[in-house]
């Protein structure tokens, strides 16, 4: 499908994908790849190995060129879900030349999908097709240390990658087509959950491609972003996410066993609510432990509530507090809740998990054996008014 | 001082430097560019942090 004059898409959508690497997408994804037609035909990235998609991939190629002219094949990216496609290529292609960063060149050793045929190519150097230029960029850690974007300078397209994706398969691809609002979600649900923990990098990489006037982002995964509105809000989004810049909401994330910590969980709901904080509620065995990330972006203030078993907390939050200790949010304040039955030695385990998780912790947590009295839910609710809420409202 | 990187645990010595970068034995992690990048990871110098 022609995104510009002699610039196509030709990935694939995969429809049916739920889960990637355990973030849970809501609508699939896509895997992008663009042919850029030039004296020197360059295809952009891949798609995942799977012997549908990359027979989809060649057919349309096939459509537009035959798959031996084409040159160049950038791999802006090792991951498999881009690379997984290069070695049918370069099959395709004897005379094509793999053009990668130097960690792709190891990346793409180390999984055995380097082909003889490859040059590494350097931070911003340039190189013509003929009447165009495109120009790389080394972006380590947006998503992986081998990520590099491509630019092509006389159209002025982002070829991004990971950078600016989402994992949102629909039949269209502009993120104007699909429904902005749509979109907008799911980059934010992408970024959250994929390039959290890269803030620094992620600044950096933004810095290097401030000089560029971008009329079109063409990400690796998802809808492309052409209207210059939509490229500014995203550009925006991602400068604020890199920063770490807290939202505005509290957020109560908590599990349950018999009730009585979601006790504590909705008494300090209906407290903060009720304080005029902007606040919600969040059972991680009833949603999707992928919301989690993006909801936090949201958030300047995190309860973590969990139940005592075996003198662990709760498996289910146990889950939840490695996974966001991956991410490594900051600027974040943090207290505990929960509920116990004989021994609460492990609400120190709780504590520290969420420390560990780079969250701020204000203050030693609340704990009540089995359920809360209605002596206790005062006490909370106090200790809410008096020490907690002015900490939030700070 | 050795500093260690928060995103892969690369340790810079500055008594190895790094040779991938040109950065000769003897170099302080403070006298590394601002450009430097950890050599494992590509993470940038605010990624890393002194090791005691």
């Amino acid at each position: 499908m022609k995104i510009a004059k002699n610039i196509y898409s030709v990935g694939v959508v995969d429809w049916n994908l739920t889960d990637f690497h355990g973030y849970h997408t809501s609508g699939g994804t896509t895997y992008n790849a663009y042919l850029l037609i030039d004296n020197k035909i360059t295809l952009v990235d891949t798609v995942k190995n799977s012997c549908t998609f990359v027979s989809r991939m060649i057919n349309n190629l096939s459509s537009i060129i035959p798959v031996e002219k084409i040159d160049y094949v950038v791999s802006n990216h090792a991951e498999k879900d881009h690379s997984g496609a290069i070695i049918n290529i370069m099959e395709k292609a004897p005379n094509a030349v793999l053009l990668c960063s130097p960690h792709g060149k190891e990346n793409l050793e180390k999984y055995g999908i380097l082909p003889a045929k490859y040059r590494v190519v350097g931070n911003t150097e340039e190189l013509s097709t003929g009447t165009k230029t495109l120009k790389f960029f080394h972006t380590p850690l947006v998503h992986w240390p081998d990520s590099m974007v491509t630019y092509l300078k006389e159209e002025n397209i982002l070829f991004s990658n990971d950078g600016f994706g989402q994992h949102y398969g629909k039949s269209c691809m502009f993120a104007d087509e699909a429904g902005i609002d749509i979109v907008l979600k799911e980059a934010a649900k992408y970024y959250a959950n994929i390039l959290t923990p890269y803030g620094t990098s992620i600044i950096k990489a933004l810095d290097a491609l401030k000089g560029l006037d971008i009329k079109m982002i063409a990400p690796a995964h998802g809808m492309i972003w052409r209207r210059k509105q939509d490229i500014e809000l995203i550009i925006s989004d991602y400068t604020k996410w890199a920063k770490h810049t807290p939202g505005d909401k509290a957020l109560i994330v908590y599990d349950t066993m018999w009730g009585s910590t979601e006790i504590l969980a909705d008494t300090c709901y209906q407290q903060l609510s009720g304080s005029g904080i902007k606040t919600e509620l969040f059972n991680v065995s009833k949603r999707d432990i992928s919301d989690i990330p993006t909801e936090i972006l949201d958030a300047k203030f995190i309860v973590f509530a969990s139940p005592i078993l075996h003198n662990q907390i709760l498996p289910t939050m146990g889950k939840v507090l490695v996974y966001l200790s991956g991410l490594k949010f900051s600027n974040r304040k943090a207290w505990c809740t929960g509920s116990y039955g004989w021994a609460k030695n492990a609400f120190e385990k709780l504590e520290g998990f969420v420390q560990n998780a780079s969250f701020d912790l204000i203050a030693p947590g609340f704990y009540v054996k089995f359920k809360p009295t209605d002596k206790e839910i005062e006490e909370l609710k106090n200790k809410l008014t008096e020490e907690i809420i002015p900490r939030i409202k700070e | 001082m050795k500093y260690k990187c928060k995103v892969c645990e690369y340790i810079y010595d500055p008594a190895v430097g790094d040779s991938t970068q040109g950065i000769n034995p003897g170099t302080d992690f403070e006298a590394l560019p601002d450009d430097w990048l950890c050599p494992e990871c590509g993470a940038p110098k605010e990624e890393f942090e002194l090791i005691n």
